[in-house]
């Protein structure tokens, strides 16, 4: 029965991890605090309809709603491609794919685009439990890499966001620059980005927001994220109308052509997605950075299965590191940690608890994958009878609606501001990820 | 390149504004002030920063792998947890009344402040500085217990390794030990200053005082 259980709460979960996914700014760390919220009515409920079956405890309930949760994730992490890539609409996780996924849309292989996401991320969970067992001993004892990590967080993280604004390859020409100026000049414009964003996230982060309606309160980072990652590519979608072609439905060819490279990007982004749940700002945007820069080589469809694997890669370790490190590095995971008592993994046998999540994430990545392809097709069917102005309009109402319940007035000013300070990479030409200093920053300034 | 072409003056406007903007709100945060509450509001400012202040019942670190400081505090009745991650352990003892600047959050059913930093937890009162009459601590001894204390009072009977103190009407009389290596040379009648740890004695079914560290100790007053 607590199987039975187990496997209707991830299909429960996965299910709402297609909606949170399709629908841009509906983040699955919303649906993780409203579910914490409501944690304790829905035991009451739950309980007296289990109390004969042996095992279904209180206490059991609760592992169900920590494993619908990460089912919710890691479906999240399949489904988010398919705005992306049909809408031209990521969350902040997707925001580099953008480009590539909506250049493969405009050339009528939207599906090719959400197939190799769909491969990149269903590749990264079978390539993270290869690795579970040799992370769990470097990560925690006997190597306990983790804690010699903390010493150097704020050097490491200095040298990951050098990193970012060094390989900036956007060229800015303002002034008749051009060349090695103009280069710099790009440059210099990400450091700006960087900065800006980094001031603006440590004046946000701790602002007292309050939701107008009596939900739970969402940290500034719901607005923050929505206006600098989300808002401007959706304005940018408006405002550009794309002519979008009819779409073919080849499966990804890419697995046969170039099975090595597909392997690689798997293979570095599950390695940068463990990166990505160790250190706290880093996301999946950045992991992805560094992915490429690690294996040298990038083309449009490598691009979107490296995303991809370090988006998923990441919510699975984020899991695996709530039980090494005892940290959260997600907003489902800290309502995980919230829920259930966390038992420290120190030895070879996993908690019971980490098995249960575990199964969530190979079941939920499973039929995330065929589900993912069966939507994408339909999106691809259907994207040139879509009102596609209407649906972007509506898709950016529905996220200032969403920061309005969720952060009242005062959200809506810090989405205003985010917005702005996300389209300049947008209007100027440099890599979005920068934006990311709105966490490293604040961060790297904690550690010092 | 630019995702899409635009005029310089869109480019530039944008500059502006999210220049502007991050200016407005770095004044509308300066407007904003963590808003000191009791321990008995916490659940009324879920996700809120605020100040509270309280007197340190209990302090320690973690027992996982990365610890995190857990500072327990008691305001009348009210208790509340507060939780930093990771960190330098503050130097904080029993008895002492500190503010903690913090955000309020639900964690397994209880409320706690989580302080991103040990700056945010200020001892305004180190415990040697607040002095309890005798009679408040016999009002609510339950209160108290569990706490470095400071109390002034007479020296009622002299022992080798206790005595009893009371206040100066003769109305309450705690019972207090030390060891004798605390070398402590007291008489009957005196009017001392008492710096110790305050606990239940369950198998003497009483309240006592224990002189135990380097922080305990007497303190002899000259009568005015």
């Amino acid at each position: 029965m607590q199987f039975l259980l187990i496997i209707l709460f991830c299909v429960l979960g996965v299910i709402t991890g297609v909606a949170t996914g399709l629908f841009p700014g509906l983040h699955v760390n919303n649906v993780a605090l409203i579910l914490f919220s409501l944690s304790t009515v829905i035991v009451e409920t739950l309980h007296p309809l289990f109390s004969v079956t042996p095992g279904v405890t209180k206490q059991f309930l609760l592992v169900l709603i920590a494993v619908y949760l990460i089912a919710v994730s890691i479906s999240h992490t399949f489904h988010d491609i398919i705005p992306t890539t049909f809408l031209g609409a990521p969350d902040e996780d997707t925001a580099l794919s953008v480009l590539p996924a909506h250049q493969l849309l405009l050339e009528g292989r939207g599906y090719e685009a959400v197939s190799l996401s769909a491969m990149g991320s269903y590749g990264a969970i079978l390539f993270c439990f290869l690795i579970l067992y040799p992370t769990r001993f470097i990560i925690g004892g006997p190597v306990f890499l983790y804690s010699t990590l903390q010493e150097v967080m704020a050097f490491i993280l200095i040298a990951i966001s050098i990193l970012m604004i060094g390989t900036e390859k956007g060229k800015i020409t303002i002034f008749g620059a051009d060349g090695k100026l103009s280069a710099l000049i790009g440059m210099s414009f990400a450091a700006f980005i960087f900065f800006i964003s980094g001031v603006f996230g440590l004046v946000v982060l701790d602002f007292p927001l309050d939701s107008p309606v009596g939900l739970p309160t969402s940290p500034a980072l719901l607005p923050a994220l929505a206006g600098l990652f989300g808002l401007p590519t959706l304005m940018t979608s408006f405002i550009t109308k794309p002519l979008i072609p009819e779409q073919e439905l080849k499966e990804n060819s890419l697995i046969k052509e170039n099975r090595n490279a597909s392997l690689i990007s798997i293979i570095t982004g599950g390695i940068a997605g463990i990166f990505v749940s160790i250190f706290p700002g880093i996301t999946s945007a950045t992991g992805t950075v560094l992915a490429m820069n690690l294996r040298g080589e990038s083309n449009k469809r490598q691009t979107i299965v490296t995303l991809s694997a370090v988006n998923t890669a990441c919510a699975f370790f984020v899991v695996i590191m709530l039980f090494i490190v005892l940290k959260s590095r997600s907003g489902a995971t800290l309502a995980v940690m919230q829920l259930i008592t966390i038992e420290e993994w120190t030895s070879f046998l996993m908690p019971l608890d980490l098995i249960y999540l575990l199964i969530a994430i190979l079941l939920g990545g499973t039929l995330s994958y065929f589900f993912t392809l069966k939507i994408g097709k339909i999106f691809a069917k259907h994207v040139t009878k879509i009102p596609y102005r209407l649906l972007v309009c509506l898709t950016i109402l529905m996220i200032i609606t969403l920061v309005f319940l969720f952060t009242g007035i005062l959200g809506l000013f810090i989405l205003f501001v985010a917005m702005f300070i996300g389209l300049l990479p947008v209007l100027w030409g440099v890599r979005r990820s920068h934006c990311m200093g709105i966490l490293l920053l604040p961060i790297i300034l904690y550690f010092l | 390149m630019p995702i899409f072409s635009c005029g310089m003056k869109l480019q530039h406007l944008s500059l502006l504004i999210a220049f502007l903007g991050v200016i407005s709100l770095y004044i509308i945060s300066t407007l904003i002030e963590p808003i000191p509450i009791s321990l008995d509001n916490l659940p009324k400012y879920e996700g809120k920063q605020v100040i509270v202040q309280g007197i340190v019942i209990d302090h320690y670190v973690t027992s996982s792998s990365y610890g995190n400081q857990i500072i327990v505090i008691q305001q009348d009745n009210s208790t509340a947890t507060i939780f930093i991650e990771g960190g330098e352990k503050n130097l904080l003892y029993c008895g002492d009344k500190i503010q903690v600047t913090g955000k309020v959050q639900r964690y397994k059913d209880k409320w706690e402040i989580l302080v991103s930093d040990t700056h945010f937890i200020r001892v305004i009162q180190q415990w040697q500085n607040i002095s309890r009459p005798l009679w408040e601590i016999a009002e609510n001894p339950t209160y108290f217990t569990g706490l470095n204390l400071n109390v002034t009072g007479y020296i009622d009977a002299v022992f080798d390794t206790y005595f009893f103190l009371s206040d100066a009407t003769g109305e309450h009389v705690i019972f207090v030990t030390h060891t004798p290596s605390s070398n402590i040379s007291i008489y009957t009648g005196e009017k001392i200053i008492l710096r110790a740890y305050f606990t239940y004695d369950a198998a003497q079914l009483r309240y006592k005082f224990e002189i135990k560290d380097e922080n305990h100790g007497i303190l002899q007053v000259e009568e005015g």
